[in-house]
């Protein structure tokens, strides 16, 4: 029903240059790259908006743990501020989430171009491979990686990236699959240029689309993960705050004081659910 | 049809060897070792070495894995086993029997003995879970589907959109905050154990709730998308202009034949909740196998991470085989190649 309502709009040129052109067009799109800027300026701005370093202690806040004037949303047992620990946190989920992402999809476009064009055997082992990590359930894989390998940011990357490349591989094969056989690929093969320009100037730009919107949603995938991770006391050591530690450190108090776990669970709901949003408006565009 | 399983059939033992290697290296290749774990880290180096010899563990690592699936078949006797380590470890099944998942460390028991209890317990919370997750998705998704384009769809899916978004542990954290602190209508934890206050039907209620939310607006998600694909058929309008009424173009056509996707779906979504499970049980003290799985992580309990991960590989497996047959099994449009 779309297609057919797009091909009786006139076409308008893109206003190159234009930062509109980024814009998302629908509302659950703008609604959730709205929620993820704003987490986004925070992670930045932390160390200026931020009204205690997050390590502080207040002994003064002891007494009266709840939230007051001074502790908008409360403190911790250890007299630590929670909305200070959410705004540094928000670096800590903002830092590993690019990276973890950018790196499976990085290793997930690799494969999955290569089994797409290629075919035959490369494209077998590759999926054989993949098949073999995807039958895995993906936090059991995470638990048995990350305890084996130690918790740290970096192995933290390389275990979203093994446990989500197969399956962004999975979605590059069978778009370059599709895009292979166009007019401009063969255009390209007879002008004679070399397979690597094939794959990334003229397959991988082509595909962007349905991939812009699984990218988000792969990022939200990841939030979800580091927040998981650290709840299960598999994330980065203490006493640096991440949202997901935060969570575990205070679930236990929760019947008496339940802001402490809540806060932080609230703040990865919102980046979590704007990651959602933007990739479900980008798949309707 | 017969020739199609026996195929997938093939391919699923393939897997299962290729996969147990891979966990094998992964977990072998851990920092703490066996020998290590059991001298403590005071031990020396040459009698960590000693150990390693006796346990058959300085062989090379295809050697390594061979003796474990022969344990495991029962070819061999688990060398943890022998009275002279001085381990006293033992085993009431004796030394060799299909099965033997080895000894845990953590627990300085067979693995068999330790898990039971809690493989009991996670399967009366995933089946409960799946008692809620299959007709609620169903419902929520055929009630989209079925007015695609309409605010009512537009609310349902944004909401099961935001559902399925919030992690796990977030949910756990809001439904405890809600449910527990402010209400005090259900326990905060659940360990299975009825206490005057808390029958264990309502220490379930929680952990259910938490598992079901996530999936159900998954799946939901899924039925809607096939349910409006299906409403768009030439065959609904044919139903339209024969004069049926919409509830009667629904249930008569539109289900029956937008139900194949959502129902193979459904059973991989299994899979997932295995990941569910692990967080779900954490956060609520539940004894079940996804805590005993993070315990022995931690632990560094080789013996019961190995065969944990093995059995969720072997639902994964299972029940992909069982989604693909009846895939092709309920479409008779699909062709075996």
């Amino acid at each position: 029903m779309t297609q057919s309502e797009n091909s009786q709009r006139p076409v308008e040129p893109a206003a190159s240059g234009s930062w509109k052109r980024f814009w998302p067009k629908s509302v659950r799109g703008r609604l959730g790259i709205s929620l993820i800027l704003f987490w986004v300026l925070a992670a930045l701005l932390a160390p200026l908006i931020a009204p205690y370093p997050p390590n502080a202690q207040d002994m003064d806040a002891l007494s009266n743990l709840g939230p007051s004037a001074a502790h908008w949303l409360g403190t911790d047992l250890l007299g630590r501020d929670i909305l200070s620990r959410i705004l540094w946190g928000a670096r800590t989920t903002l830092l590993v989430v690019p990276i973890a992402t950018a790196s499976a999809f990085a290793a997930g476009t690799a494969i999955g171009l290569a089994s797409g064009y290629f075919g035959g055997l490369v494209d077998r082992v590759i999926s054989g491979i993949s098949d073999i990590i995807l039958s895995f359930p993906t936090l059991v894989l995470y638990i048995v990686l990350i305890a084996s390998i130690g918790p740290s940011i970096i192995n933290i990357v390389i275990a979203i990236t093994l446990a989500s490349a197969p399956s962004i591989g999975r979605i590059v094969r069978g778009l370059t699959l599709e895009l292979r056989s166009r007019g401009y690929v063969a255009a390209a093969e007879m002008r004679g240029e070399s397979v690597l320009f094939l794959l990334f100037l003229e397959i991988l730009p082509n595909a962007r689309g349905p991939l812009l919107a699984d990218l988000s949603m792969r990022a939200g995938l990841a939030v979800v993960t580091v927040g998981t991770l650290g709840f299960l006391g598999l994330g980065l050591p203490p006493p640096d705050p991440d949202w997901g530690s935060m969570v575990a450190e205070n679930v236990t108090m929760i019947p008496v004081y339940p802001y402490m776990a809540l806060f932080p669970g609230l703040a990865m709901c919102s980046l979590v659910i704007g990651f959602s949003m933007l990739a479900d408006g980008l798949e309707e565009e | 049809m017969l020739n199609f399983a026996l195929r997938r059939l093939s391919q699923l033992l393939l897997t299962a060897i290729v996969s147990s290697f891979l966990l094998f290296v992964v977990t072998e290749f851990s920092p703490g070792t066996v020998s290590r774990q059991i001298l403590g880290p005071y031990a020396l180096p040459n009698q960590v070495a000693q150990l390693d010899e006796k346990l058959g563990l300085s062989q090379s690592l295809p050697r390594r894995y061979l003796n474990w699936v022969s344990v495991l078949v029962g070819l061999k006797a688990n060398p943890l086993g022998d009275p002279a380590l001085g381990l006293d470890l033992h085993d009431s099944r004796g030394e060799r029997y299909f099965g033997n998942f080895g000894y845990s460390l953590m627990f300085k028991q067979p693995v068999r003995d330790v898990l039971g209890e809690p493989l009991r317990n996670s399967a009366l919370l995933g089946a409960v879970a799946m008692i809620f997750i299959v007709p609620l998705s169903l419902l929520i998704g055929i009630l989209a589907g079925a007015n695609a384009g309409t605010r009512l769809d537009w609310s349902i899916s944004s909401l099961c959109l935001i559902i399925t978004a919030i992690p796990e542990y977030a949910a756990g954290v809001i439904l405890l905050t809600v449910f527990v602190s402010y209400l005090g209508w259900l326990p905060g934890t659940s360990p299975l154990l009825a206490s005057e206050q808390w029958s264990v039907a309502s220490q379930l209620v929680l952990p259910v709730t938490v598992l079901a939310l996530a999936t159900v607006g998954y799946v939901a998600r899924i039925v809607r998308a096939s349910m409006a694909e299906t409403m768009t058929k030439p065959f609904v309008r044919t139903a339209l202009l024969k004069g049926l009424s919409k509830r009667q173009i629904v249930t008569r056509h539109v289900i029956r034949n937008g139900m194949i996707p959502p129902l193979t779906v459904l059973l991989l979504q299994l899979n997932w909740m295995v990941g569910g499970v692990v967080v779900c049980e954490s956060i609520f003290a539940y004894p079940g196998v996804g805590r005993l799985l993070l315990q022995a992580g931690l632990f560094g309990d080789l013996a019961l991470v190995q065969t944990i991960t093995l059995l969720s590989l072997a639902m994964a497996g299972v029940t992909q085989l069982v989604a693909d047959i009846s895939y092709v099994a309920l479409n008779p449009r699909v062709r075996l190649t």
